[in-house]
């Protein structure tokens, strides 16, 4: 025969139960881990997805590098208004240019490149590319779009990976002085001083004839 | 009945002189500021209340003392005292969204400066430094004059406010490149020069072998650079972040902080005190995130710079 204190302790036992049953569900931890990770952030996926639209618009929205020098050495306050891109407050003017040029150096640090139909030099170097350059001259992402700013840092961090990984090394290999080479890159410009020539492209597409 | 005239001249006086008060200001602008214990967040303040007086407004800073409930109980004071406008300063990215959602529902516009909040849609604007980028600029003279190998640390700032991570993230995007810079202690100090001291004092007692701190500012820098000279060791190399006074004097003085970043407080205010005004006549269409230029300041360039921007004229 139950008594009565064992009785009350079942129906208690059996309300708790009912109770955790319909407020939580077991999950295996695997599926947990792998639920949020799908929730989380991913820079990566993300920064492939722009570079992808960016090779698709490079052509459209790149301006003619001999131009853009030109421009540049004649009046530089007229080229950064028709030429070049400003994000935010700052001292510097971003041109994203395209263009031939022909190979004249090439050292440990850099490459250097006579640009076709202007008499004036750019170079690309053998060094890792940093920074938000590349990813502000694009205009495919903007810090606005991300709730957080480190997010936008992490996708322009991932495009700089993809320049340094899958443009810069491929282009490394096949150099050689008086190759022609097909070239789209970001020239970051300093608004109060003078044009120093040869000027770095931040590159986005190398291409050796 | 003279007295009785006098009495109703002197009324008409005391509501005539009343109502010119009101007439000559524009509203009531808040400056909530994380710290007022910096001095570089002294100049971001006191700027915006200049601006905002020299704009008909008046301006009344309120210190956070980098305590986020401080922070809320300054918007419950703000939007009961029926402020116009909000520059704010916040003191975490994620804690202080809740007041300036607050005073949005209040109808107050908020316009953060200096540091942001993680999210969208509720600050009229966010204008801040692109730390990101200082960081950046810092790691790439970090490599240059510590060449490719060494041992080093860091001093993190307030972990949950956005320039930290920013900053250092930044610097790592570069520095991490190279394996043979090997970071030994990474701690936070807080952005604040006394902590810096005690850390870095600990620092040097369980890492003598260190050659270079990176500090995510000049507060810290300050704090770091006390401790490396009360320990004998002027050999170590010095990074801030800010460009206030005393790390540009220390620089100049070739003193061991060999760089900082320069910020642009006073650019930053004013820019925020003018669109706020601007906001209050009508105007609506501002971006709603404008990231600041910072520049890289170091010996070779000290010369372009004073104490929180460039020197008149440059």
């Amino acid at each position: 025969m139950i008594n009565r204190k064992t009785l009350i302790t079942i129906l208690i036992v059996i309300v708790i139960g009912l109770l955790l049953s319909k407020s939580c569900h077991f999950v295996p931890i695997e599926q947990a881990k792998a639920e949020a990770k799908g929730k989380e952030f991913n820079a990566k996926d993300y920064a492939r997805k722009v570079w992808n639209e960016f090779m698709k618009k490079l052509d459209s929205i790149s301006s003619d590098a001999s131009i853009v020098l030109e421009a540049l050495i004649e009046n530089k306050e007229e080229a950064e208004k028709k030429y070049g891109k400003v994000v935010g407050f700052t001292y510097n003017t971003l041109f994203l240019i395209k263009g031939k040029g022909k190979i004249v150096s090439i050292d440990d640090e850099k490459v250097l490149i006579q640009v076709e139909k202007v008499d004036r030099e750019i170079y690309v170097s053998k060094d890792l590319i940093f920074g938000n350059d590349i990813v502000n001259s694009s205009g495919l992402v903007k810090m606005s779009d991300f709730d957080r700013i480190y997010d936008f840092n992490a996708v322009s961090n991932e495009i700089n990976n993809i320049v340094n990984t899958e443009v810069v090394p491929p282009f490394m290999d096949k150099v050689k002085i008086g190759r022609v080479i097909e070239f789209v890159g970001v020239l970051n410009i300093p608004k109060d001083e003078e044009i120093k020539f040869p000027l770095q492209l931040l590159p986005v597409k190398l291409n050796v004839e | 009945m003279f007295k009785k005239f006098f009495v109703i001249v002197i009324l008409v006086a005391v509501l005539l002189t009343s109502f010119t008060v009101v007439a000559q200001t524009k509203g009531k602008m808040a400056i909530v500021i994380s710290t007022m214990n910096n001095p570089w967040f002294v100049v971001l303040g006191e700027t915006a209340a200049e601006r905002a007086k020299q704009l008909g407004y008046e301006a009344t800073i309120f210190d956070s003392q980098n305590d986020t409930a401080k922070e809320s109980a300054h918007f419950d004071s703000i939007i009961a005292a029926g402020y116009d406008a909000i520059i704010f300063n916040p003191t975490d990215a994620d804690g202080s969204i809740s007041n300036v959602k607050r005073a949005k529902e209040a109808g107050i516009p908020v316009f953060c400066i200096d540091r942001g909040i993680n999210a969208r849609g509720l600050a009229v604007s966010q204008i801040y430094s692109d730390n990101y980028t200082g960081g950046v600029l810092m790691g790439q003279y970090f490599v240059k004059v510590m060449g490719k190998e060494a041992k080093y640390a860091e001093l993190l700032g307030i972990l949950s406010a956005q320039p930290t991570w920013d900053r250092s993230k930044g610097f790592h995007s570069v520095v991490d490149n190279y394996p043979g810079l090997v970071m030994v202690a990474q701690q936070t100090a807080q952005f604040d020069r006394d902590t810096a001291y005690a850390v870095t004092e600990q620092i040097l007692q369980a890492h003598p072998e260190i050659k270079a701190i990176w500090c995510g500012n000049d507060a810290m820098a300050m704090g770091a650079m006390k401790a490396c000279e009360a320990a004998g060791r002027t050999d170590i190399k010095i990074f801030g972040f800010d460009g206030a006074r005393d790390v540009i004097d220390a620089i100049r003085d070739g003193k061991q902080i060999v760089a900082t970043i320069m910020q642009y407080p006073k650019i930053m205010a004013r820019m925020a005190v003018e669109w706020a005004d601007q906001y209050l006549h009508g105007v609506r269409e501002f971006p709603e995130i404008v990231p600041v230029a910072v520049e890289l300041v170091t010996r070779e360039n000290i010369e372009k710079f004073a104490p929180y921007g460039r020197k008149e004229g440059e």
